[in-house]
């Protein structure tokens, strides 16, 4: 039995493609030229066809972009923390205009993980599903999910990760807890760039990481619909 | 490497069963004011009779010259620089740069002042001996504010410098001169 409400659609959004699935079931999966474009297509598909389910956003590398944050001396609560960060985005993730960041809490690591979006991207996002009349539960970006997805899952956990997408690879690298790399490059769209990218990371790197590995977005690879803690879309993790 | 849980999505301002409850409330609300709603409705169609015949005195007793709607549909190209120098006149230019002078930061430069009558924009460049400290020029500048008129706009480090870039911004608003 179905239920409003009950069910979520979920939608990847990148520069270069637009997909769909509802759990079991991949709808739509689109190559486009940019992102305006993609934003259009999945619109037109969910005012259109889709059940009247709430969406989740997946975004690509190209749209989300982690960086990693030094301490900042003298900011006294998160709020400043992120007002800070949001003006340094620009800057450190090569997106343009204003940025709007996810910062993460406080560890008891030296360096924290940030990730960058352009306000303008994210606000053309929810008046767009919003005006076909669906509640947007969340926006994440897809390598997030699948650095998720590789932690959980893998007996030994890489400390080198590449994460291909329709647009970019996100290199995540690091050692027991810790992140001493993290970033996105764009544009990259085959297998073997983003092995290149992952191993001249890897080999620049203080830690020298002993195993890497590629997550790569694969639309046919059969995994449609993601359930609470799996990775959305079909994708292959490759070793380097 | 740790899980990372990033989210953009806004978060909601007020649970779902808020409101639901909300929502009942109105629909009570509304339903009483229909019922005084009709009651209403006979009384203003009364009134509106009265006042149409009265109206049609009126307009056969006099008849007024009308003003053409092409005039007001055109603004001329000057008339958009002479409300820019308006604004400006408006503005109190001597208060702002005493606000401007009055705040002394050890490390931290005004390097230019830009006034933008057309985008009604004041704004500050700033040099800074670390990226926080603009912060400290903002709370500085907006100490005797209520709500805070000045906000940052941008901040820029480039690597291996040692100092920062900012520039805050504030709406110019009329003093009522």
């Amino acid at each position: 039995m179905w239920w409003v409400g009950s069910s979520v659609t979920d939608v990847y959004l990148g520069t270069r493609m637009v997909a769909l699935c509802q759990p079991g079931r991949r709808t739509l999966s689109e190559a486009v030229p940019d992102f305006g474009q993609a934003l259009v297509v999945a619109k037109r598909w969910l005012e259109r066809k889709a059940p009247r389910t709430r969406v989740r956003v997946w975004l690509s590398g190209g749209l989300c972009r982690p960086f990693l944050v030094d301490p900042l001396p003298g900011v006294r609560n998160a709020q400043e923390a992120e007002t800070v960060v949001a003006a340094l985005a620009p800057q450190r993730t090569g997106l343009e205009g204003t940025c709007t960041v996810w910062l993460e809490g406080k560890h008891a690591g030296l360096q924290r993980v940030a990730a960058a979006v352009s306000s303008g991207t994210l606000e053309q996002i929810l008046a767009a599903f919003r005006g076909a009349g669906r509640r947007v539960a969340s926006i994440r970006p897809w390598w997030a999910s699948a650095l998720h997805s590789v932690l959980m899952n893998r007996d030994q956990t890489p400390s080198a990760l590449g994460v291909l997408d329709c647009d970019s690879v996100t290199l995540l690298m690091g050692t027991g807890g810790e992140f001493e790399m993290a970033m996105s490059l764009a544009p990259i769209v085959d297998v073997d760039s983003a092995r290149s990218a992952l191993r001249r990371a890897m080999m620049g790197s203080k830690a020298q990481p002993a195993s890497g590995a590629v997550v790569r977005l694969s639309i046919d690879a059969g995994v449609m619909g993601a359930g609470k803690g799996d990775i959305a879309f079909g994708h292959t993790i490759e070793g380097v | 490497m740790r899980p990372l849980r990033v989210e953009f999505a806004p978060k909601p301002s007020a649970s779902s069963w808020l409101w639901v409850g909300i929502g009942v409330a109105t629909l009570v609300v509304a339903a009483v004011q229909a019922w005084h709603l009709k009651d209403l409705q006979t009384q203003h169609r009364a009134v509106a009779e009265e006042a149409n015949q009265l109206s049609s005195q009126l307009q056969a007793r006099s008849v007024a010259p009308a003003v053409p709607d092409s005039q007001s549909n055109s603004i001329p190209a000057y008339a958009e620089d002479a409300r820019a120098v308006a604004r400006m006149a408006a503005f109190d230019i001597d208060s702002l740069l005493s606000e401007i002078e009055a705040v002394r930061i050890s490390g931290v430069r005004v390097l230019s002042v830009e006034l933008s009558a057309q985008e009604r924009v004041v704004r500050v460049e700033l040099e800074l001996n670390e990226p926080s400290l603009s912060l400290r020029y903002l709370e500085a500048i907006n100490v005797s504010e209520p709500h805070p008129r000045w906000q940052l706009v941008r901040s820029e480090t480039t690597t291996g410098a040692a100092l920062t870039s900012a520039m805050i911004q504030r709406r110019l608003e009329p003093t009522g001169r």
